[in-house]
């Protein structure tokens, strides 16, 4: 017998002795429903402001804008001051739009997929600044989340110093419950969530930013 | 508590026959070595309205870990009744009773140990310390992490010495440091552990249980 | 198996000894136990949250081989190669073998509890292969030879000056006691690795039955890394992590960066549903997940401790706990630690081998009140203790003295005369000492007796009224 069925074999043996099902027939799963709606801030507005909030905690910077194009004129400007002149994108639409008019005021644009994929790790490592896009936002807890299957990377989230998010209003959510009801299931094999800056508390609990991932995390919300 | 009881009307009848619940066998490991005692405990309070003792870890003992064991099937409905009729001290007089205060008297600054099976296996919290504060001219201050375990845990304090050692030590340096003359607890196994700390060290404070701080607050 | 206890006490002595480590230790488990409080008084929710996942791990455990069986079918469909190891050499053998078939000659690892459990690091050790940990925390304990201290912040026992000292003898840099230059230095160095790794191993904190995919729950990026870069993706996970469905995640996302860390969030999940995720040729190109039993079906055996599988890993137990806290978590000697660590020992080690750790508590209850999945952690160390006991594991004197004791009070009579004993002692002690009681000499006496007894007290009272 191979170990696949000897470990199976071994859970149906133990699990005969059975203890009594429990169930609360759906009352906590209510009652928690009920809990979060108390604690949900009303409106779109509401909501962005929430996670403008919970994103400054966590050292995450935040900025609403009208349009991609205002996105790509503060990314231009921040860019700038940072003294960085080029920058790597994802595959979304809208880190692509950015890129036009960075191009145009003369930010050097990498695009992930369009390097072969055996320097793509080394190419974008060497880089300090990506535009990215995610497809929802989380509200009460500040988190993007990205589908692999949109951006088609993830080495311009997590190999540059600065990450710039570029993320739509009208992608926010509540929290995560709410995410897991709109989220399609078949782009969400490949998912991450980011929140914040990558951080340790490994040495005497003191917080430092930027791990192995970026120092910077910037949100830009547009209408 | 008998004076306690007494001075308030409550007739109280000491079972003479009564040893220990068992508690110090069953959490080493031994649930054999407490069924007869266990049963004979069942017996020994059949018939009495209410059982009520100063200890919370016994009583939380009986309550919540006599069902656990191996006990004669015809006593379980006695057992049934006695975890339903079996109460704390201050639990009793609060909740039971519905007293806030006993209306007694004392002069000096004290604070309150949490012991843990009061707390978290009965939920005794606010109980003593309602009782505490009503005493008139007494100064109650609630010590660091009042909540944290005092280090007894039974056999514990003698199979790990040491580390119950450290765990008190930091328990009377918290006493120690709201400058109260007294911690008052509700479990003497606790206040036993403590007492022998500051005493063997020297320290300020003193403990006592609070149904000796009632009764000299009431001067009985 | 090695079957002599766990050298538990001398670690306990040396630990308590060690002024630094109790202070590094307490105050690291008070600052996170304080951030966890502030976090979940955010969520009035909490209790409920952790009544609900409480039922979803039951199922979960409950019903473990019909969702091994789904999970098996759906990884398959997501080109995930599903591995089972009985035991630790088992799975050691899988990775082995993978590397091997390969040709992979260098491994990033990121924090995974299970690879520490079957010893993965010392094993590659002689195979001239090298694995490399890239969490900070097990960095730092890897280059200190030691094993983590804590599940949640591995190199909680060393200082900043340790760690500095580490680094300027292991790394050849020069000294810095400074955190944020100390990160630097292991992120300039691990950076490399992980672009030049062939082979990225993590754990899973969670791997859902009804999608065949499972997610890295983590704060610096390296989990991400490790299973982004390498070509080829091994995740070691012991199959008590397998929930139903996808679905239930947000609760658990809820209850674990608080219970962990005191956040609300931690800064990246990172779902893994197989190979398709190299369609623009990123990596991983194989993904292997490595199913691992090693005592966990031992363990559902027992309706009531079966209840230990439910553990998240978390680590809030340790915090909560003024054991751990004045101990640290070598003392427990093994992987596990603290008071869900004292509750696994002597499950997956055996009770002659774990004899010590059930007992390793003062039964405080702390822990039962943070667990997230409402572990009745106290409970089980009882039942443990029992276990113990009953497995003749206790020595001899004890069980005597335990006879004799349940013999006394069974017999009032008995009880009552020997009730008096211990005061007519202490009255044959020298002026002012305490009659002596193992346990209470050096730094504490016992209670002095009352030389009446409240038996002999109540009758005067009630005479005199």
């Amino acid at each position: 017998m191979n170990s696949r069925d000897k470990i199976l074999n071994r859970i149906a043996e133990a699990l005969k002795t059975k203890t009594e099902s429990a169930s609360d027939g759906g009352e906590l799963e209510r009652s928690i429903s009920i809990a979060r709606g108390s604690i949900t801030p009303a409106g779109s507005d509401g909501l962005w402001n929430q996670f403008k909030a919970e994103l400054e905690k966590i050292s995450g910077e935040f900025y609403s804008v009208h349009s991609v194009d205002d996105a790509a004129g503060l990314i231009n400007s921040l860019l700038n001051e940072m003294k960085i002149n080029s920058a790597a994108i994802d595959n979304t639409a809208d880190a692509a739009g950015a890129a036009q008019l960075l191009g145009k005021k003369g930010i050097k644009i990498t695009a992930a997929l369009e390097l072969e994929a055996a320097d793509r790790k080394n190419v974008i490592a060497g880089m300090n600044a990506s535009v990215v896009s995610p497809s929802f936002a989380v509200a009460d807890i500040a988190s993007l989340v990205f589908a692999m299957d949109d951006t088609g990377t993830s080495y311009p989230h997590f190999l540059c110093d600065n990450t710039f998010a570029i993320v739509r209003k009208g992608s926010i959510t509540a929290d995560q419950f709410e995410l897991f009801e709109r989220i399609n299931p078949a782009k969400a094999k490949n998912m991450f969530f980011v929140t914040g800056p990558s951080r340790t508390a490994d040495i005497e609990k003191v917080l430092v930013l930027g791990a192995h991932g970026p120092r910077r995390l910037i949100v830009i919300a547009v209408d | 508590m008998v004076k306690i009881f007494r001075h308030l009307g409550v007739d109280v009848d000491y079972v003479e026959n009564q040893t220990c619940c068992g508690q110090p066998a069953f959490n080493s490991g031994y649930r054999n070595e407490v069924v007869p005692a266990a049963e004979r405990f069942i017996e020994l309070f059949r018939d009495k309205e209410y059982v009520i003792a100063p200890s919370g870890s016994c009583v939380s003992f009986v309550k919540g870990y006599y069902k656990e064991l191996a006990i004669k099937e015809e006593l379980k409905p006695a057992l049934n009744e006695l975890t339903g009729k079996i109460y704390e001290f201050t639990e009793f007089l609060v909740d039971v009773m519905g007293l806030a205060s006993l209306g007694g008297e004392f002069n000096g600054r004290v604070t309150y140990h949490d012991s843990c099976h009061l707390l978290r296996e009965l939920g005794i919290k606010e109980q003593p310390r309602t009782l505490i504060k009503s005493i008139k001219g007494i100064e109650f201050v609630e010590m660091k992490d009042s909540d944290t375990c005092c280090g007894f845990g039974g056999t514990f304090s003698y199979k790990f010495e040491n580390v119950s050692v450290a765990m008190v030590s930091e328990k009377c340096f918290n006493i120690e440091s709201t400058g109260a003359q007294l911690c008052i607890g509700a479990d003497s196994s606790c206040l036993m552990n403590i007492e022998g700390y500051l005493r063997k060290n020297k320290m300020k404070a003193k403990t006592m249980h609070i149904a000796e701080l009632l009764a000299l607050s009431l001067k009985l | 198996m090695n079957t002599t206890p766990l050298n538990t006490k001398e670690y306990i002595k040396a630990a308590l000894a060690d002024k630094n480590l109790r202070a590094a230790v307490g105050k690291a488990t008070g600052s996170t136990a304080d951030s966890r409080n502030a976090v979940i008084g955010q969520i009035p929710y909490w209790e409920d949250l952790r009544s609900r996942v409480h039922l979803i791990k039951k199922d979960a455990i409950e019903n473990l081989d019909k969702y091994l069986i789904q999970f098996e079918e759906n990884c398959k469909r997501n080109n995930i190669n599903v591995h089972w190891a009985s035991d630790a050499e088992e799975a050691r053998n899988i990775i082995l073998d993978i590397a091997q078939k390969s040709n992979s000659k260098k491994i990033v690892k990121s924090k995974s509890l299970t690879t520490e459990e079957i010893n993965l690091n010392n094993f590659f050790a002689d195979k001239n292969i090298e694995v490399l940990e890239t969490d900070l925390g097990e960095y730092i304990v890897q280059l200190n030879k030691q094993i983590p201290s804590h599940l949640i912040i591995p190199a909680m026992h060393l200082s900043r000056k340790d760690i500095g000292k580490l680094f300027a003898e292991k790394l050849g840099v020069e000294y810095t006691e400074d955190p944020a230059e100390l990160l630097s230095i292991a992120r300039r160095i691990l950076r490399e690795k992980f672009l030049n790794a062939d082979i990225g191993i993590s754990g899973a904190n969670f791997a859902f039955a009804s999608s065949g995919s499972f997610c890295v729950v983590e704060n610096e990026a390296n989990a991400h890394l490790t299973i982004s870069l390498p070509r080829i993706h091994i995740a070691v996970m012991g199959i008590e992590k397998l929930i139903p469905d996808k679905k239930y995640l947000p609760y658990f996302l809820k209850l674990l960066p608080p219970s962990a860390t005191g956040q609300k969030s931690s800064t990246y999940v990172n779902f893994v549903g197989g190979v398709s995720r190299g369609r623009y040729g990123e990596g991983p190109e194989e993904v292997h997940i490595v199913l691992l039993d090693n005592g966990r079906t031992k363990i559902l055996k027992d309706p009531k401790l079966r209840e230990t599988l439910y553990c998240i890993r978390c680590g809030a137990c340790l915090n909560a706990c003024p054991v751990y806290k004045n101990i640290g978590g070598h003392s427990y000697g093994w992987v596990y630690m603290g008071p869900i660590g004292a509750a696994l020992i002597p499950q997956y080690l055996g009770e002659s081998e774990g004899k010590y750790s059930p007992f390793l508590s003062s039964l405080c209850g702390a822990c039962a009140d943070v667990c997230p999945v409402k572990i009745d952690l106290p409970g089980h160390l009882l039942e443990l203790r029992n276990r113990v006991v009953e497995s003749g594991n206790t020595p001899g004197y004890e069980r005597g003295a335990f006879k004799i004791y349940s013999m006394i009070i069974s017999r009032p009579r008995l009880y009552r005369f020997l009730s008096r004993f211990p005061a007519v002692m202490q009255k044959l002690m020298p002026a002012g000492k305490p009659f002596p009681v193992p346990g209470y000499k050096e730094e504490r006496e016992f209670a002095r007796f009352d030389e009446k007894g409240f038996g002999k007290r109540y009758k005067e009272f009630i005479n005199n009224k």
